[in-house]
């Protein structure tokens, strides 16, 4: 009886610590294999529970270049794919889909919904930024050129930065009107705002390395400690530890910093690939670190970015992975 | 062993170019399209077009609807799944089981084409959705791969459809006079003209089938398309008639090689027919005559200051051969072709063309979303040529060209550094002649045509090898054989930086002897300057035009300033149109055609 007991109260105690994993996210735009129109293997997105380690389900439809993945607020049943046929919605947490935008939103690379307003919902593509106040039923093209990606202040909704080919850019009304921060540096491909600090923000940049500002915006300084490489498409804090910092770009392997990103040391001991596209913290977990790699799949370390394994998908090409809270 | 009969039996393996009068056109055309469709009918090999013609003729519904379950349990292909499924259906649905009819709208609920990147994937996913969309409607977005109703599928594609024919008819198309990707466009707006209920989406269709059509007629010599292109393939590049497009000039012109390629299988079995005059304008060639065109860049993402800038083409026709030339500069990554004399000699080998095989990240950035380091990468899964120094295909940056009637300047300021550090040459195994003369003039006969190509730098020559791995193929592109290798063409060569050449075409009936046009060309030596940065050339033609080129962009002739931006849409003696005008005027002899989109009206 005793023994009975024991048992079920440990399996509820694993199913109380399963139902608090997240749910992790994998976009996977293309596989060594892709050609458009030819027999593609599967591709768009994947998800798993962290105990899952290896295992993804795929949902959504295939072969759609997907480059993004964002969720509504509340239920966890509103998932956003920004990809090459535009952009897909699901609202019964991926039983059904269906395309959001028309013939002139394409190459949608991003999208960002308001934590504090699920209405508001962000695109950034190749033609520059599309906002919807209305969870993606209608849109507004409200910036043009190449966006790579569009954060919302987390401190301010109607405070947004963007990362574009033409620099920093922020918007202070919502998303209509945005002007160019005083970062001279151009070609920026990602940006991330403190967990906390909101006037802490950094830049990743193609060719340029990674810059930090702690005015949020008005001034600028480049990151040079540890810092090797030149091109970054990705930066991560750990939410439960702001002071660990992740950094991943082309041929960098994983960058890795203990001290808020001021300085950085490479750490890539199991990684089999060095293009990393998108770095995410579990935030239920701190030290638990996904990374998304450029023709090598999901790689994951449990020890805070020292060590990191292979956790499937691999020979694909993985443009964000992400993580949504149950 | 039926394909052989027919080939051996009943078509010449190649065309004469007669004008026919439209009776004997059409009659003609029926044989043609009855020849392309014969293998499709007793085909036991599972595909869409193979299907359309069983279920069409009825000689093996049963087998059809087997096809069909085998291909519709996985469709694969994307927008080259929707318009063969969709020209299949349309064609075939009448004698389709319920079943099988069933099936092919299933494949619309459960199978998510992926909508492409460039303006053919688009051209293509939206000209079929928006038959299907007809051909099913009032479903609910429950019903279609991607949630939207019929209604929103269909008014989303003729949006994008009706965007693309203002944007072509304006400032003009976008993957412009492609040998290779001709079909790409035209098979939808056949599709349209033929199956669509909307009547304006059925004339639209028509009309810019007709555009296309009498675009390709007026670049057309014997079944190759004359170019400057955007996209070619190899080997294609080099054996002109194999290129897809050349399919259309045999079923649509009478003109090139016997083909039963699928790519004109629809075209074949549908009820679209070019307009007469297009025909004539195709086929005759009996006054030679400059034809200009503009055309536009592939969408510019990132950096660059415009999103479509304009591309020049001028072309010199006539009987034996056309010289064509783009502006150079990169006007489309990956596949440009930049210039090349084709001329008619009744074999494989019918070009002669240079490059500067190029390629970069940026180039590709330009272009693609994707970054701009891994891109590359991308690329050669698709195009395995792209990053070869020997490919025969690319834009580069450092090559400008220059063309007054039919003499051609081309010239290459080349940064140290960039992949590649040579400019190529292609000259075919079967010229009758390839004289290195003294002069320094290079002199070749090939039929009644000649070229003459001056180096303005030392070169080397390469033999030529055509082997499987270069004429690297994409989806249905004819390739060699496995094991076949050929030798035998000739690859010229220079490692100079600052570079150039210059061309002279000249025919047996402009010029004469070929003695006669070698002996011309020693006394027209062109004065070159070939420093970093300060790149020229002055040259006296053999008709006594002088020629002023300094790269990249200053171009004199006999004095006086070439504006290229003055070129207009289209500007000859067969096609004119303004820019922006969304109308084309075609005419021969007595017979005029006008295509205006603005009013959607034909006028003849």
């Amino acid at each position: 009886m005793t023994k009975t007991l024991s048992i079920v109260l440990l399996l509820c105690c694993l199913s109380l610590a399963v139902a608090q994993e997240p749910t992790v996210y994998a976009t996977v735009i293309s596989t060594k294999l892709f050609i458009v129109g030819a027999p593609n293997p599967q591709t768009g997105l994947f998800y798993q529970k962290p105990s899952e380690d290896t295992v993804w389900h795929h949902t959504g439809a295939t072969n759609i270049r997907a480059n993004g993945v964002a969720f509504g607020p509340s239920s966890g049943k509103k998932i956003y794919i920004a990809s090459g046929n535009g952009l897909h919605k699901t609202t019964n947490g991926g039983e059904s889909w269906k395309i959001m935008t028309g013939w002139e939103i394409t190459e949608v690379l991003g999208v960002t919904v308001d934590p504090r307003n699920g209405s508001n919902i962000f695109i950034s593509s190749a033609y520059g930024i599309y906002r919807s106040t209305d969870e993606g039923t209608t849109w507004k093209h409200v910036y043009r050129g190449f966006v790579s990606s569009v954060r919302v202040d987390h401190s301010n909704s109607s405070h947004l930065y963007s990362s574009t080919e033409d620099g920093v850019i922020e918007s202070t009304d919502g998303g209509n009107i945005w002007k160019e921060t005083s970062l001279s540096v151009k070609r920026i491909r990602n940006m991330r705002q403190h967990p906390t600090k909101a006037n802490i923000i950094f830049a990743a940049t193609e060719d340029n390395g990674i810059y930090r500002s702690d005015n949020a915006g008005k001034t600028w300084v480049k990151v040079e400690a540890g810092v090797d490489h030149a091109t970054f498409y990705t930066i991560a804090f750990d939410p439960s530890n702001p002071d660990l910092v992740y950094a991943g770009g082309f041929a960098t392997g994983i960058y890795r910093s203990t001290d808020g990103g001021r300085s950085w040391k490479r750490s890539f001991q199991g990684l089999l690939v060095d293009h990393i596209h998108s770095i995410v913290v579990d935030p239920t977990k701190s030290g638990r670190v996904y990374a998304a790699t450029i023709g090598d799949g999901v790689y994951r370390s449990d020890d805070g970015g020292i060590t990191w394994r292979n956790v499937g998908l691999k020979g694909s090409q993985v443009w964000r992975v992400a993580t949504q809270e149950n | 062993m039926k394909r052989q009969i027919w080939l051996l039996v009943f078509i010449p393996l190649t065309l004469s170019a007669q004008i026919q009068d439209r009776a004997t056109y059409l009659k003609e055309f029926e044989k043609r399209s009855a020849f392309i469709a014969a293998p499709y009918e007793t085909s036991s090999a599972a595909g869409y077009y193979q299907a359309a013609v069983q279920y069409l003729r009825k000689t093996n519904i049963r087998r059809a609807d087997s096809m069909l379950t085998v291909l519709l349990k996985e469709p694969r292909g994307d927008m080259f799944w929707m318009f063969p499924v969709m020209g299949m259906y349309l064609h075939a649905k009448d004698n389709m089981s319920p079943a099988s009819r069933a099936a092919v709208r299933n494949a619309w609920k459960t199978y998510a084409p992926y909508r492409g990147d460039t303006e053919n994937h688009w051209c293509m996913y939206y000209g079929s959705l928006f038959l299907a969309a007809e051909q099913w409607p009032g479903l609910e977005g429950s019903e279609w791969y991607n949630g939207k109703s019929s209604t929103e599928n269909r008014d989303e594609a003729k949006a994008y459809l009706i965007n693309w024919m203002r944007i072509t008819t304006t400032i003009g198309q976008g993957e412009f006079d492609s040998p290779d990707y001709f079909p790409e466009f035209s098979i939808p707006m056949i599709l349209l003209s033929q199956f669509a209920q909307d009547p304006e989406m059925k004339l639209r269709g028509q009309m810019m089938a007709d555009y296309l059509f009498t675009d390709f007629a007026v670049d057309h010599l014997d079944g190759q398309y004359i170019g400057g292109f955007s996209r070619i393939y190899q080997p294609a590049v080099y054996k002109p008639l194999l290129s897809a497009g050349s399919g259309f000039a045999y079923l649509f012109f009478g003109t090139g090689q016997p083909t039963q390629s699928a790519w004109i299988l629809f075209p074949a079995l549908g009820s679209y027919r070019i307009p007469e005059i297009t025909y004539r304008i195709a086929i005759d060639r009996s006054t030679p005559f400059i034809h200009k065109e503009r055309k536009r860049v592939r969408n510019i993402i990132r950096l660059g200051t415009e999103k479509n800038p304009p591309v020049y083409k001028t072309s010199y026709i006539t009987k034996d051969y056309g010289l064509s030339s783009l502006q150079g500069g990169i006007l489309q990554p990956i596949q440009q072709h930049t210039w090349s004399v084709r001329f008619v000699s009744g074999r494989p080998y019918t070009t002669i063309f240079g490059l500067h095989p190029y390629w970069s990240g940026i180039e590709l950035a330009t272009f693609f979303p994707e970054d701009e380091k891994n891109i590359i990468a991308d690329v050669v899964l698709s195009k395995g040529t792209y990053n070869n120094p020997d490919k025969w295909t690319s834009s580069s940056p450092f090559e400008r060209t220059f063309q007054h009637e039919n003499s051609l300047v081309v010239l290459y300021d080349i940064a140290p550094g960039t992949a590649t550090e040579h400019i190529d040459g292609f000259f075919p195994m079967n010229l009758d002649e390839r004289i290195v003369d003294d002069s320094g003039w290079i002199v070749c006969k090939a039929g009644d045509t000649y070229v003459g190509w001056y180096p303005l730098q030392e070169f080397e020559w390469i033999d030529e090898y055509e082997k499987p791995g270069q004429a690297l193929n994409s989806i249905g592109r004819p390739e060699m054989k496995p094991g076949e290798e050929l030798k035998g063409n000739w690859r010229l060569r220079s490692h100079k930086l600052q570079n150039g050449y210059v061309i002279e075409v000249r025919s047996k009936s402009e010029i004469g002897p070929f003695d006669r046009f070698r002996r011309d060309l020693k006394k027209h030596v062109p004065k070159a300057i070939l420093k970093p940065g300060a790149v020229s050339v002055d040259y006296v033609n053999l008709d006594g035009n002088r020629m002023k080129f300094s790269f990249p962009d200053g171009r004199m002739l006999n004095g006086k300033k070439i504006d290229l931006s003055r070129y207009r849409l289209f500007e000859g003696p067969f096609v004119n149109a303004e820019v922006g005008s969304e109308k084309l005027s075609i005419k021969y002899k007595n017979l005029k055609r006008v295509l205006d989109f603005k009013a959607l009206k034909i006028l003849e």
